[in-house]
């Protein structure tokens, strides 16, 4: 795991293409997806949504985003039992995500949180980090290293 | 049906080859100009059948706003979504759930039905897998991997049956009882008498019911062409050259109420639904009885339903498909009924083409609207009445409704026939 | 018409089920809490995030059906339904017959129509080669030249076949809305002999979606739980580590018959079907909205329509699909319409033990809930270890329990935002 920050100009520089393309999967103008509005509260983003951008991101840069790339980058070194207990994000899973999502404002993370409201928190700043990631990935790989993921949130339910 | 309340009928929309509403689709027919045309989402020129009732200036975003649905949903929704919209207008429900207090809002959408007749999926919905095919060469474990890299995560969303169930359901706030038939060419039709029955029960105070289809597509047209279902050129409904249908596009919507409501509301009465009637023939998936058994029984079940006698029907719409069979049996039905001396029977289907799960609901509309204007439309491509069904009352020149009472039916795959039973009000235009 | 108060009486089940393919083996398995879940073994399904399933075993269409012209033109769900019907039929020991055919009516709850794999490969092998579709090849292609495939794959087959193996001239409907279809077809089944315009009814739902498109589908929605290790445990509705639900398959039949006729001839009645109750959610397509809105008013519908008071339900057959946002949403609704009473009902899911059956799903739970009644057990919710504190119900664990149900609920709540919800009554508290 690499917790290098993600500088200003890196996100700015995927932002453009970000935003469209999330403006493409949720339906909405492209001026509306301000960087930190959150998806689901402010662009009226489903469960179903987050798995379009990520497909539709992975198209537009060609990356790889292993579903519940967010989340597992979040907890990183963190045993998965000592990140979450019954659904619910543990206080020290919580700090670890305030951490790894520092674009979001502090009183978004209330606690006690569930796994799956996790997603609520997600702004377009998130995609573009997630971007950011993947594209140093691609790199890294180039240069012979891999890196991998699993899955996890952003499940339709049903 | 004494306990049972009246079921108004207020509101229309309808949509197809003819037309983008139920008054435009009316002035085609009875202009007596087919809207069949060359088939344009393809190059069919030189398929075996390169005709259809398709919606030639189709225009998605045109038919329906909202965006984010132009990812999710498909040539066939579109158009169930726009009829939908339209006879929600025409009804003037809009503006008058806005007059209602909250709780009285919140009333009107649980107290409101939903339901649809659809064809179900198309073919060309799973195309896009063939590159994942290509890509696998065989190998389902290679098709496993590579899919989620490949295929939309919103595949299965956009063939969902119910698409225009729920899209109406959430555009319009409407949560009352609801149904999605899928039940061929009699699907639309089902719909409405599941709507109806619906409000008879008390289940909810109004309705809307929709069918829609979109089956102009290349597999399609191949099957039904293979099965000897499709004509050439044009639909010749009891003719004696009569060869066989053609596809058509399109959707349609009824608003039905009960008295209680409507006039609570003085909105204006379109009509009353009167009865239906659905029996099946049990022979299988194409097989049709010969002596009308079926439909004959659906019609005798929709008269008593409606508690009405054959003689009060004033117009026959009848599927008339154009097929061999289908109409030589449909005409025996109808002798077997109504006797000697049927009211004027007429059929739609020569205009726009077969719409399929939508072509009751159409026609049912168009039924609406005909008896309104005091007339029984022609079958313009009818030029000599196969002798087989001297008697029958059906002409290419324009008849008289014996009645403001109507009988639309309705045949589809695996022997099901349904028929509606609607009584037209006045036209206020004339 | 006849009477107004014409109420309806189960007298027959079938099922072919991840868990048996009969009634009696899979309601014994129920009992046994055995479960139906394993490894993909219809298909290498090695590859797919998720390939583990409740697959029906050992299914011989043709033991079950002596008519070899009909299975020509069966798939896998139409040959389950063909199946679970019969034996729905022989079990109410009654059949359409010269005089009443047209007073049978048959409702179902059809599978998605979808292309059949193997078919699908084949236009692919002649349209696509190089995965770009060529309308023009479709003209010689050997799949689309045989009416055989196309007449598999209608919509409405499933019901065809069946009208035609029993000979049922009535109405006649197939229905879809996702994973309420079954449900919707057992009540509207229900509705057709309350109006009078049956006087039996043949209803079910049948499907199968473990083919590499299914699967593929539901894979791609990040809708199932990717416990490819521990397929038995998978499947754990209610319980706090939930991570979606396992894809199974079958069928499962109801005989309906009007009370009064089964009473005069005698016949074994499981339970009275009281009452539904329908509605739409209308909030996102597979979304559920989080106060439980939508199922809400099915439920209560549902106990309106069967006049049944809230504290007469001892039972609910939850929609329980395991995945995170349906069973919280459901269990918020189940509190919002009984309020202190919810603690007082005992509540499963079956899908923990054989997965969801999708169009199916309703209709076979609704044979569970007869048998329940009939047989005065329970069967459990298994899996639920760690509980969820907003899952706080009342819920079958442990092993199957021994109480007797006057009055039982079945949900079953779609993609699309239909909800159904089914009222059962015991029959020796249904009045008159």
């Amino acid at each position: 795991m690499m917790p290098t920050e993600i500088s200003k100009d890196e996100i700015m520089a995927v932002y453009p293409k970000v935003a469209q393309t999330m403006a493409d999967a949720l339906g909405c103008d492209v001026e509306q997806v301000v960087l930190n509005v959150p998806l689901i509260e402010g662009l009226d983003a489903e469960s179903i949504d987050f798995l379009d951008i990520i497909f539709r991101l992975e198209r537009a840069f060609k990356v790889k985003i292993p579903r519940g790339k967010i989340v597992e980058d979040a907890r990183g070194d963190l045993p998965e039992a000592e990140f979450e207990r019954k659904g619910y994000v543990t206080e020290v899973g919580l700090q670890r995500l305030r951490e790894h999502l520092s674009e979001v404002p502090a009183d978004r993370f209330r606690s006690p949180m569930k796994v799956a409201d996790i997603p609520r928190l997600f702004t377009p700043e998130t995609f573009c980090k997630v971007v950011v990631r993947a594209l140093r990935a691609v790199q890294a790989e180039t240069a012979g290293v891999l890196g991998s993921g699993d899955a996890r949130e952003a499940k339709a339910d049903g | 049906m004494a306990d049972c309340p009246k079921i108004l009928v207020t509101g229309l929309g309808a949509i197809c080859a003819a037309g983008m509403d139920p008054e435009s689709v009316w002035h085609r027919v009875r202009s007596g100009q087919s809207a069949i045309s060359p088939i344009r989402q393809w190059n069919a020129s030189v398929w075996p059948v390169s005709v259809a009732g398709e919606i030639t200036e189709f225009n998605a975003r045109a038919l329906v706003e909202d965006r984010k649905l132009h990812k999710l949903l498909r040539r066939t929704e579109f158009l169930g979504l726009y009829v939908a919209d339209r006879a929600f207008a025409h009804a003037g429900f809009a503006a008058y759930r806005d007059s209602l207090d909250a709780a009285a809002r919140n009333a009107f959408n649980d107290r409101t039905g939903v339901y649809v007749g659809t064809g179900g999926a198309s073919f060309q919905d799973q195309y896009v897998f063939f590159p994942l095919l290509t890509a696998a060469a065989g190998d389902l474990g290679v098709f496993g991997r590579e899919l989620a890299a490949t295929v939309n995560p919103m595949w299965l969303l956009r063939t969902l049956p119910n698409n225009v169930l729920g899209h109406i359901g959430i555009r319009h706030g409407l949560k009352g009882p609801n149904a999605c038939v899928m039940n061929h060419s009699t699907s639309g039709t089902l719909a409405v008498a599941e709507a109806a029955e619906a409000l008879r029960a008390g289940e909810a105070e109004r309705a809307v019911a929709v069918g829609h289809d979109a089956p102009i597509e290349p597999q399609t047209l191949l099957y039904y062409h293979r099965l000897g279902l499709l004509a050439a050129d044009a639909v010749r409904p009891f003719d004696a050259r009569r060869s066989g249908s053609l596809l058509g596009e399109g959707a349609a919507a009824l608003v039905l109420e009960t008295e209680a409501a409507a006039t609570g509301r003085e909105a204006k009465i379109l009509g009353e639904f009167l009865g239906s009637g659905c029996a099946s023939e049990a022979q299988g998936l194409l097989s049709i009885r010969r002596d009308g058994e079926g439909l004959a029984y659906a019609i005798a079940v929709a008269l008593e339903n409606a508690g009405i006698r054959a003689a009060d029907v004033g117009m026959i719409v009848a599927h008339g498909n154009g097929t061999r069979q289908s109409d030589a049996s449909e005409a025996t039905a109808i002798r077997r009924v109504f006797g000697p001396t049927p009211p004027p029977v007429t059929a739609f289907k020569w205009a726009f083409g077969h719409l399929l799960a939508a072509s009751g609901i159409l026609e049912a509309v168009l039924a609406l609207v005909a008896l309104r204007h005091g007339t029984v439309p022609g079958v313009a491509t009818l030029r000599e009445l196969d002798p087989g069904f001297a008697n029958l009352p059906v002409s290419a020149e324009p008849q008289t409704p014996r009645s403001d009472v109507g009988l639309i039916l309705s045949r589809g795959f695996g022997g099901t026939n349904a028929a509606l039973l609607f009584r037209a009000s006045p036209s206020d235009a004339g | 018409m006849t009477g107004v108060h014409r109420r309806v009486a189960i007298t027959g089940l079938g099922l072919v089920t991840p868990l048996g393919n009969d009634a009696a083996t899979t309601w014994n398995a129920l009992l046994a809490g055995r479960s139906g879940i394993g490894e993909i073994s219809i298909f290498d399904a090695s590859g797919f995030p998720a390939h583990i399933a409740a697959e029906v075993k050992g299914f011989n269409p043709h033991l079950a059906i002596d008519d070899r012209k009909l299975l020509k033109f069966t798939n896998r769900s139409h040959a389950f339904a063909l199946a679970a019907a019969e034996e729905a039929m022989r079990d109410a020991g009654i059949w359409p017959a010269r005089g009443s055919e047209t007073r049978w009516g048959c409702v179902v709850g059809s599978s998605m129509m979808g292309m059949e794999f193997a078919e699908l490969g084949e236009v692919h092998r002649h349209c696509g080669p190089d995965g770009e579709f060529h309308v023009e090849r479709l003209l010689t292609d050997r799949i689309t030249a045989d009416p055989m495939v196309f007449c598999r794959i209608q919509p409405c087959t499933g019901l065809a076949l069946l009208l035609r193996r029993f000979g049922i001239r009535g109405y006649a409907n197939s229905v879809h809305t996702a994973c309420a279809s079954g449900g919707q077809a057992v009540g509207s089944g229900m509705k057709l002999i309350r109006r009078g315009t049956a006087d039996w009814v043949l209803a079910g739902g049948f499907d199968s979606m473990i083919t590499p498109i299914g699967l593929a589908g539901f894979c791609l929605l990040g809708a199932l739980s990717l416990d490819n290790e521990t397929p038995e445990r998978a499947s754990r509705p209610f319980d706090a580590t939930r991570n979606g639900f396992v894809l199974g398959e079958g069928a499962g039949f109801l005989v309906l018959e009007e009370w009064e006729a089964a009473r005069r001839r005698g016949a074994r009645i499981y339970a009275e079907l009281a009452g539904e109750g329908n509605s739409l959610s209308s909030y996102r397509i597979t979304d559920s909205h989080p106060s439980g809105d939508g199922p809400i008013q099915a439920m209560h519908q549902a106990l309106a329509n069967a006049g049944a008071p809230l504290d007469a339900v001892d039972y609910i057959n939850a929609h329980g699909t395991s995945t995170p946002m349906n069973d919280r949403s459901e269990c918020t609704a189940i509190r919002a319409i009984f309020g202190p009473q919810a603690c007082k009902i005992a509540v499963s899911s079956t899908k923990s033990l054989m997965g969801h059956l999708i169009a199916a799903a309703g209709a076979v739970e609704a044979a569970i809930c007869a048998l329940a009644i009939r047989h005065g057990i329970l069967p459990i919710n298994a899996n639920l270890r760690e509980p969820d504190p907003e899952c706080d119900l009342d819920f079958v664990l442990g092993g199957p329990r021994v109480m007797r149900t006057g009055v039982a609920l079945s949900n079953s709540f779609g993609f699309g935002g239909s909800n159904s919800c089914l009222t059962f009554r015991n029959p020796e508290e249904a009045p008159g």
